[in-house]
């Protein structure tokens, strides 16, 4: 009988993992961003489209790290056949 | 054709489904991105020919609203880049407008936006990868363009850094269109699945009663897609603005980097 423990079943588990990892770690960072936009907003209301422009800015920035992992994820799905 | 990925419906896959036997199948299969594209294409030019087609100084109704549009965008463009803002605005209001349409496009029954695939985003983001680089050699001259890439270099101990920072800037270069067709497509890729997935759970919910209806379970989806779908364009649009600044010589302004 074949081992359980190989590379594709190391692969199938890690590769959703590491996706799961790094959203978390975005979640957090877009969560922490959003939370002080909204608190600049309710202190000055009138900068509120600055705010939010400014806001998205970073938040893309902050995706683009869960997009790197995805992108990780994309690459070596071939692999999982 | 078999997929794998739970996708909504639409009406070249239900004609494919119709012609199976013959060349126009395959055809419709291979070419259903690039159909909705043009249709998004055609829909814009449309209205953008018969709204420039009759400019008058009392403007109509649809005059107001595309001159609204159109100087909401300018505004937004000239807030991050200053006055010379200006000369960018076509280029990213048409991708603005562009993906925004496609986007929204996707949500109405039987059809699809093709933003949804790596396909049509690729194409976008090395637009504008190609745009930016061009933007930095016109502005900055070939010269400037590499010192600029090379990070600005003033003192020795930053010439001594140019080893480390000619890579990781020539690097980021090509990292950022990765970014913005991912980002894209994974956004619309993933509202696309969502939307399907809870639109099968819909239709398996009433299935014991044999009636051919299903629960509109998808419907909080479809609001959530209208706007992820508004949010992407403008982050599209918005991180292309900026790629551009990033590439402008900026002499009034050290600060930023």
């Amino acid at each position: 009988m074949e081992s359980v423990i190989n590379s594709h079943s190391m692969l199938a588990i890690s590769l959703p993992l590491s996706l799961g990892i790094a959203a978390l770690g975005s979640g957090i960072g877009l969560g922490k961003a959003v939370a002080a936009a909204m608190e600049a907003t309710a202190r000055q209301p009138e900068a509120s489209t600055k705010i939010l422009v400014n806001m998205l800015l970073g938040c893309a920035l902050i995706e683009a790290l869960t997009i790197y992992a995805f992108v990780i994820v994309m690459l070596n799905m071939g692999k999982l056949g | 054709m078999e997929q794998t990925t739970p996708h909504v419906l639409n009406w070249v896959h239900l004609l494919a489904d119709a012609s199976r036997s013959s060349n126009l199948s395959g055809f419709l299969i291979r070419w259903e991105t690039a159909i909705f594209s043009l249709i998004v294409v055609a829909l814009i030019s449309f209205v953008a020919v018969k709204l420039a087609g009759n400019l008058k100084l009392i403007p109509g109704r649809g005059q107001v609203i595309a001159e609204q549009i159109i100087g909401t965008l300018d505004d937004l463009i000239c807030s991050i880049m200053g006055p010379r803002g200006r000369a960018y605005t076509p280029f990213v209001g048409s991708l603005f407008i562009y993906i925004l349409v496609t986007n929204l496009y996707g949500l109405i029954p039987l059809q699809n936006s093709s933003t949804g695939y790596l396909i049509t985003t690729a194409p976008l983001a090395i637009c504008v990868f190609f745009y930016v680089q061009y933007v930095a050699i016109k502005e900055n001259g070939l010269f400037g363009y590499l010192y600029h890439l090379a990070g600005n270099p003033k003192s020795v101990a930053e010439w001594f850094f140019v080893p480390l920072n000619l890579p990781l800037h020539v690097m980021g270069e090509f990292i950022k269109p990765v970014t913005l067709m991912f980002r894209l497509y994974g956004n619309i890729m993933a509202g696309h699945i969502l939307v399907a997935v809870f639109l099968q759970l819909g239709i398996q919910v009433l299935k014991p009663l044999r009636i051919p209806v299903g629960v509109p379970l998808h419907l909080p989806f479809l609001f959530l897609e209208v706007l992820i779908g508004a949010i992407q364009a403008f982050v599209f649009a918005l991180l292309s603005t900026v790629y551009i600044a990033m590439m402008l010589p900026h002499d009034h302004e050290e600060a930023h980097a």
